[in-house]
């Protein structure tokens, strides 16, 4: 017996340093590639450290969309001011994830002026963004990150972090590279209603639930309290989308206002309108973005 | 509680050690030990069944120990215990199916009445250990076997946890005079055990919870797939069961030898046999061998007349049939499998017809293939629309079910199951790779186990039956 537990044991310990070693080798296989806010979804890739910022943005795609390809140098160039987008694309940037990003980013000595909280009406309604064990497979593996995950109050944490460790050995992590397109040059051709009701069944697993809506809604206050306790003033902005509003766009709009007094709440859901600046029914394409940037900055500006 | 959770691991390594603590000469306490680990594992699903696994051992311990005791009562005893597991078969397996379906067949010749279709959980495991409990009781009355007179001897053998839920169906005659004896740990087997643990992982984990998915998006798209996702279908679906019941069966054989058990063989490379009745000689042997000993062999086996003889098989297929799920698709698969098997015996291989081993392959291959359709349908409706697209070229040749990672899990599978077709295992390297190259094996696929295997702990497809 004892010897099957040595042999065990070594074997095991071998393991373990030859998959150490592996994250250890990914981790800088995958850091000597230039990765910037603009083409990489990786938060932690780009993190600055003991930085100040002028705009922070968080959010799921519609937020992540300020950045990709171009439009976070079109955003930076209007706004005239640096900005940094913590915002997550494909399903994976719930609340609490953003409360996660947005607690790293303190926590490694970073300040922001403006809050820019990019909030889809989906993101209200929809628990599910939270729960995907895949939600850090961009990140570098960080100690720190790993124990604010443990901190979050999320059922799944335990099979996060367990994916967050695994995904560094999987071919997607080796893989990751700057996605260094520029442009969003596709256009939506037409309103489609099938897609449309197929994406909405996605995007709001268990409809207008009262009861998600209102875990949310105290995840939002957590997430704002962080923020706010951090100096940065808050701008709450529901993008604009091919189609106008979202289901649920009324109660997201009234809580904000309710729960919110004094901060800016910027409606944009029918601020573009017109198929040929979106790439699909809710994602602005780069011409869309150019023009809804100075939307976005006139509002803001106009508020102040 | 599944094997290939967490929460089983921590439950493995705990009982490990206690188990291996006990003192030596003191197998009375490590079968306590295993009993409670067993009953333990059992009621996690739901501790009420536990009580139901409790009734079918003490029916046929008492009724073994009546059948031994009192000769002249044994065919009554016997009849009672029969009477107590098929009763508690039937009631939680098969009442609901058989009250809809004559309720339904009432209503079709004129007698109106609202179908009730009864909700009754099917408890985990019951097919297996009832199958189990019974053979005891009935090898007791043939005086194949002595009967036990210790109840934890007897009810561990029932419970025995690596086995209990998805088998192998383990006859007494071989797993009982295992937990009658002392065992003593051994580096070869514990070894051995862990590569099979290993191989089970890799197989439920990394090829069958993979194909998974894709099959199921295929068959709830059936009417509108095409051919070639047809035929994609349900060849993932064949790899699917395959991998998930045959890992499922050399987790139980490894788990069984790390605490000094051997149990028997469930698969032996199935999907390379050359003909029906090799495929079945191959597939799911603790069943195929029970339902040859306990019901074909009494109903007078092969030693009968050529229309008796298919009567037989076909008895036999269609209560196979039967075992694995109280649903027409299941009756359909069976009888598709008796004609197969039926043909094969009493005209193919009496005629010594003799073709191409590689046809024979083939052919067998795509045989069983199209049976798996019956199998894995919801209803026969569905079974019918499916085999009929599967020979509608109008259906066209488009796919959108392929990606690299399941590519590579069949890669996986077939190079190691051919690799190793004689060998006990896919695995099962033997003695004559040296240790370096073994380690550096195990390292490897434990390594793209962690990484590519779907962790989302799904239960094995053999716990519904």
């Amino acid at each position: 017996m004892r010897r099957f537990l040595i042999k065990v044991g070594f074997f095991v310990i071998l393991w373990l340093f030859l998959i150490g070693t592996a994250i250890f080798f990914s981790h800088l296989w995958v850091k000597r590639q230039k990765f910037t806010n603009a083409n990489t979804e990786g938060n932690l890739l780009i993190m600055p450290k003991g930085n100040g910022v002028d705009y922070l943005v968080l959010g799921i795609s519609h937020g992540r969309n300020l950045s990709r390809r171009s439009h976070h140098q079109l955003f930076e160039s209007v706004f005239n001011a640096t900005m940094v987008n913590l915002a997550q694309g494909e399903s994976l940037g719930g609340i609490e994830n953003q409360h996660l990003y947005l607690r790293t980013f303190y926590e490694k000595g970073n300040k922001t002026n403006d809050l820019i909280l990019v909030l889809s009406p989906s993101l209200m309604f929809n628990a599910d963004t939270d729960q995907s064990d895949i939600m850090l497979y961009r990140e570098p593996l960080e100690l720190s990150m790993m124990r604010r995950l443990i901190d979050m109050g999320n059922d799944r944490k335990w099979h996060q972090l367990f994916f967050y460790i695994k995904s560094k050995l999987g071919h997607h992590w080796w893989m990751l590279k700057p996605d260094n397109k520029t442009h969003f040059d596709g256009v939506l051709t037409a309103i489609d209603g099938d897609a449309m009701k197929e994406g909405f069944q996605l995007a709001y697993p268990n409809g207008l639930d009262l009861k998600t809506f209102q875990n949310r809604c105290q995840e939002l206050n957590q997430l704002v309290n962080t923020a706010e306790a951090n100096g940065a003033k808050l701008t709450f902005v529901i993008p604009p989308a091919a189609f106008g509003y979202w289901p649920g766009h009324g109660a997201v709009l009234a809580h904000l206002k309710r729960q919110y007094p004094g901060r800016r709440v910027l409606d944009h859901s029918e601020a573009v309108m017109g198929n040929a600046f979106y790439y699909d029914h809710h994602h602005l394409n780069t011409e869309g973005m150019k023009k809804y940037l100075a939307l976005l900055y006139g509002g803001m500006v106009r508020k102040d | 509680m599944l094997f290939n959770s967490f929460v089983f691991l921590c439950f493995f390594v705990v009982f490990f050690a206690i188990y291996w603590s006990m003192p030596r000469k003191a197998l009375y306490w490590q079968n306590a030990v295993l009993l409670l680990a067993s009953y333990v594992f059992y009621g996690w699903w739901d501790w009420r069944y536990l009580s139901l696994i409790s009734l079918a051992s003490l029916t046929s311990f008492l009724g073994a120990l009546g059948i031994e005791d009192k000769p002249s009562y044994k065919k009554p005893i016997l009849f009672i215990v029969l009477l107590v597991h098929l009763g508690m078969l039937a009631y939680f397996k098969y009442a609901g199916f058989f009250v809809s379906s004559l309720m339904l067949a009432l209503n079709s010749i004129g007698f109106k009445m609202d179908v009730v279709y009864l909700q009754i959980a099917l408890p985990v495991g019951i097919s297996f250990f009832t199958f189990q409990s019974l053979s005891y009781a009935i090898d007791v009355y043939r005086r194949n076997l002595t009967a036990s007179r210790s109840w934890i001897e007897y009810f561990s053998f029932v419970s025995f946890f690596p086995q209990l839920v998805a088998g192998p169906i383990e006859r007494a005659g071989n797993l009982l005079p295992q937990i009658q004896q002392q065992r003593y740990f051994n580096f070869e087997n514990a070894g051995k055990g862990l590569q099979l643990i290993l191989w089970g992982l890799i197989k439920k984990m990394m090829v069958a919870d993979v194909c998974a998915p894709v099959v199921d998006s295929i068959f709830s798209n059936s009417e509108t797939a095409s051919l070639t996702e047809l035929w994609w279908g349900i060849f993932l679906f064949g790899v699917q069961i395959y991998c998930d019941f045959s890992a499922y069966s050399e987790m139980a054989m490894g788990l069984a030898l790390l605490l000094g058990f051997q149990l028997m063989k469930n698969f032996n490379y199935p999907y390379f046999a050359t003909n029906i009745q090799a495929f079945w000689k191959r597939w799911h042997i603790s069943l195929t061998t029970w339902f040859k000993d306990y019901i074909f062999l009494p109903l007078g086996g092969s030693r009968v007349g050529k229309n008796r003889l298919l009567l037989n098989i076909v008895i036999v297929f269609l209560i196979s049939g039967l075992w694995h799920g109280a649903n027409f698709t299941f009756l359909a698969w069976g009888f598709y499998h008796a004609i197969l098997y039926g043909v094969y015996i009493i005209w193919l291989a009496k005629w010594q017809i003799r073709v191409p081993t590689l046809f024979g392959w083939f052919f067998t291959f795509f045989c069983v293939l199209v049976g798996w359709v019956f199998f894995r349908a919801a209803d026969i409706w569905q079974a019918g629309t499916y085999i009929e697209g599967l020979f509608s070229p109008q259906r066209g040749f488009s796919m959108h079910y392929v990606d690299v990672k399941l590519l590579m899990s069949l890669a996986l599978l077939v190079f190691f199951e051919w690799l190793h077709r004689h060998h006990s295992f896919g695995l099962d390297l033997g003695s004559a790779v040296s240790q370096p190259i073994r380690w550096s094996l195990y390292l490897l696929l434990l390594t793209l186990w962690l990484v590519y295997a779907n962790f989302d702990e799904q239960a094995f497809i053999y716990f519904d039956f």
